[in-house]
């Protein structure tokens, strides 16, 4: 296994549940916001029980198979999301065909390097977030009107976002796919951190689009357009480019996961990277085909996600060797 | 042909060896072949046209030679007389075959051979002609020293010792090319380096098989890794001085004879950022130049592809009293916006290469045919807008902020403008994260070259995106062992 740092897991969580964060739909009242916050609760606290359940074990090819599938899964709802984003900002580019290749390009060079590439990348493209955030911030603070939030508290509504938040953060097979290749403890707290730090920016995105009304979904972009930094026209480019970038990252380290995985399977396949990016491209495709929508393709990887909880209930200990 | 010469002893008989010398170097006319009688021994000395010095072959072996007394009747005692009596060059070789009796005798040393005997014995008495230290070319400064490397390999050594005179600093002298022979010199400081680091660098270089080495671009390579990356993972320098303060962190130097640069290893991406002006300065004047250079960076790279995406793609993001500006511009111009980028950058590299391989007096002036005539004449005949060109202009004038970069700046800048004229913003953030992970996925010799920023070292950072004063500099010495990828941010 490559070495990663523990700061590493947390920015590749962060940034990849920031990518979902701003691809998804925004709380829009108070019974959203609760909900927010109680899938982040409960998705950190999966993700340590799977980090306790994982520790020490080897995954056998069962495991390695399921896992594969889920991240297919996580990578095509990635994809959607992705294009869902496109059709409501502009990324410049409106061919989807086109756009999907010069994403499959960047995806399947950036999965085809090792993974602690992705991870240094990542704390580079968390900086860059973060720096982005501050300039939202600034950006919004002077249209900021508190009133706007619907403070009413319904808690048939407030579960039904919670499941729905919960089918969202396929990021949570991400953190698994994690645990699963670095079995020492200890790295739960991390990925579990980073998943609540990036349901915190969702509930202050969310708090910032009520604030500042007439945004709509995705909001993100809605958000960047109604929050120029220092009344700068234009400011948006830096969420757009920051947009590109965390999606990029996002993909290629589920491809990534999901290629290593697969070469678990099958020991003597070649090409794993170039297969699991063509295979989850497909799976984005079968996706709009069958006119599935994001959040079941997510809700089913996330079923997958707790089969393999329960399965690694079920594997051995293993001493745990470090790889070279 | 200096391997099979290497198992060739040296033939005893006098006019026997002076017959093979000469049969090996097939009558070369640079060969002087002297023969003298020394006591009562035939010999002979042996050198290589101007590669000596007049004097010092004179003072050191001509003159010592005379002292030899006539009793001696036999090569062996000849020698021994030579090597244990008399006050001959200090840097002297006992050579038993072909191949060390050519380089050193080709190296500038003065040979002798004596009838009767299978040896020779080399006397360093090299005066050839060649460059004196000066001030870099490449690496300006201004409060610091003006010394420069120079072609020879011993002066370049000599400057790093005074520089260094802990007995800890390390140099190793050896012969890399199978024809060539040049000696390079391996130069590090033994508390500060690994063992480990040190053979992965002498595995590396005993992988050359190249015939000659004749300049630094023929050893990189191989002490780079082999997958394809954008930026080097060694450096180089053309000041000891620098050379120095790497060596004090726990790099590696490796001196080439012939070539007034030194390479470094391993080389971080930040390095690039530093010069040496930066520690002369106040330090928050030489952070504020430091951030500059960032910025320079970004914007010498990005600058022409993010007005062409905003251009092409993105006009609505611009503010109205800007469009304008830019549509005003844009107007007259008869070619697309991507074309007349591409063409802008084009011609400015085509005047920067040619103005570089010409005739220094020559070069001048196709800068300023180049810059000025080309350039007003394209913008008043409308074939480039105005914006266009002060977007170019300063793109190319941030470039030169950080030199090492020169090469990999200009090719991604066109590889940006095409991913922004062709897909947009989001053409620009793909290429910058494929870019990003190529950086990051990049190792010198175990050291993440984009290290320290990621994996992330506080301390480094007193001299990476700051430049603390020296009093907080000095504590703690600061090694870059610890960045070495396991040691530190990646475990």
């Amino acid at each position: 296994m490559n070495k990663i740092s523990k700061g590493q897991l947390f920015t590749l969580n962060f940034t990849s549940g920031a990518f979902f964060v701003f691809s998804a739909r925004y709380a829009q009242n108070l019974s959203e916001l609760v909900a927010t916050a109680i899938s982040a609760v409960i998705i950190a606290a999966v993700i340590l029980i799977f980090a306790a359940i994982t520790k020490n074990k080897k995954p056998n090819i069962f495991i390695n198979a399921v896992m594969f599938a889920v991240l297919l899964c996580a990578g095509a709802g990635c994809i959607a999301s992705f294009f869902n984003a496109q059709n409501n900002a502009d990324f410049g580019i409106d061919h989807k065909l086109l756009c999907a290749v010069l994403l499959g390009c960047a995806v399947i060079y950036c999965a085809s390097l090792k993974l602690n590439a992705a991870a240094r990348s990542s704390s580079i493209v968390f900086a860059a977030t973060i720096f982005a955030l501050v300039l939202l911030l600034i950006g919004a603070f002077p249209k900021l009107r508190l009133s706007r939030i619907d403070l009413s508290f319904d808690l048939k509504k407030s579960f039904d976002y919670c499941l729905t938040a919960i089918s969202n953060t396929a990021i949570a097979a991400v953190a698994a796919a994690l645990l699963i290749k670095r079995p020492k403890s200890g790295f739960g707290g991390y990925m579990s951190l980073g998943i609540v730090c990036a349901s915190i920016l969702s509930i202050v995105l969310s708090i910032l689009a009520i604030c500042i009304g007439n945004v709509d979904a995705p909001k993100y972009f809605e958000l960047a357009k109604a929050a120029q930094p220092f009344s700068v026209q234009s400011g948006e480019w830096i969420y757009i480019i920051i947009y590109g970038m965390l999606s990029v990252l996002c993909l290629s380290l589920i491809v990534n996961l999901a290629a290593d995985c697969l070469l678990q399977v099958f020991p003597k396949i070649r090409f794993q990277t170039v297969i699991s990016a063509l295979l989850t491209f497909v799976c984005a495709h079968l996706m709009t085909r069958f006119s599935l929508s994001t959040q079941t393709v997510l809700a089913a990887s996330s079923i997958g996600a707790v089969v393999l909880l329960s399965a690694m209930l079920f594997i051995p200990k293993t001493r745990y060797q470090k790889d070279s | 042909m200096f391997e099979e010469l290497k198992n060739e002893s040296i033939i005893p008989d006098l006019d026997e060896n002076i017959k093979r010398i000469e049969a090996i170097c097939n009558d070369t006319s640079d060969l002087l072949v002297n023969r003298f009688r020394c006591g009562n021994v035939n010999a002979c000395l042996l050198c290589c046209e101007a590669m000596f010095s007049t004097a010092m072959i004179t003072e050191l072996v001509l003159h010592p030679l005379m002292w030899v007394p006539e009793s001696i009747n036999d090569a062996y005692t000849l020698f021994d007389f030579i090597q244990n009596k008399l006050l001959l060059s200090a840097d002297r070789l006992e050579v038993t075959n072909y191949a060390d009796l050519f380089r050193t005798l080709n190296s500038g040393f003065a040979v002798v051979i004596a009838d009767g005997i299978p040896l020779a014995l080399s006397f360093g008495v090299q005066g050839f002609e060649r460059r004196s230290v000066g001030e870099p070319s490449s690496e300006g400064n201004i409060l610091g020293s003006h010394e420069g490397f120079c072609e020879v390999i011993r002066i370049n050594m000599s400057l790093l010792r005074r520089r260094l005179k802990s007995p800890l600093f390390h140099m190793e002298l050896f012969t890399l090319g199978t024809e060539c022979k040049t000696d390079v010199c391996l130069c590090y400081m033994h508390d500060r380096v690994s063992k480990d680091f040190i053979a992965q660098i002498k595995q590396r270089l005993r992988k050359i098989e190249l015939e000659a080495i004749l300049t630094s671009g023929y050893v990189r390579p191989f002490l780079e890794s082999e997958r394809a990356h954008i930026f080097d993972s060694v450096g180089t320098s053309e000041r000891p001085d620098v050379v120095c303060a790497k060596l004090i962190e726990g790099r590696v130097a490796l001196l080439i004879d012939g070539i007034p640069f030194a390479l470094t290893m391993p080389k971080l991406i930040t390095e690039s950022f530093q010069t040496l002006d930066d520690y002369c300065f106040k330090p928050f004047y030489a952070t504020f130049i430091r951030l500059l250079k960032y910025a320079a960076f970004f914007i010498s790279i990005f600058l022409p592809s993010i007005y062409v995406a905003f251009g092409v793609h993105h006009p609505d993001m611009l503010n109205p009293t800007l469009m304008d500006i830019l549509r005003e511009g844009e107007e007259k111009a008869p070619f697309p916006l991507l074309a007349e980028a591409l063409g802008v950058l084009l011609m400015y590299e085509i005047i920067r290469e040619s103005g570089l391989r010409l005739p220094r007096g020559v070069g001048g002036t196709v800068s300023i045919v180049g810059g000025l005539i080309i350039g007003d004449a394209a913008v008043s005949s409308g074939l480039i807008s105005t914006p266009m060109l002060t977007i170019a202009a300063v793109s190319v004038l941030s470039g030169f902020v950080i030199s090492d970069f020169a090469p990999q700046i200009a090719i991604l800048r066109i590889v940006f403008l095409i991913c922004g004229g062709l897909f947009g913003l989001f053409g620009i953030a793909a290429g910058a994260t494929v870019v990003l992970f190529n950086i990051c996925a990049t190792e010198s010799f175990g050291y993440p070259i984009s290290s320290p920023i990621s994996p992330f070292d506080l301390k480094a950072m007193r001299d990476t995106a700051l430049r603390l004063g020296f009093r907080r500099l000095q504590k703690g010495n600061f090694t870059i062992k610890k960045l070495r990828s396991g040691e530190h941010g990646d475990e």
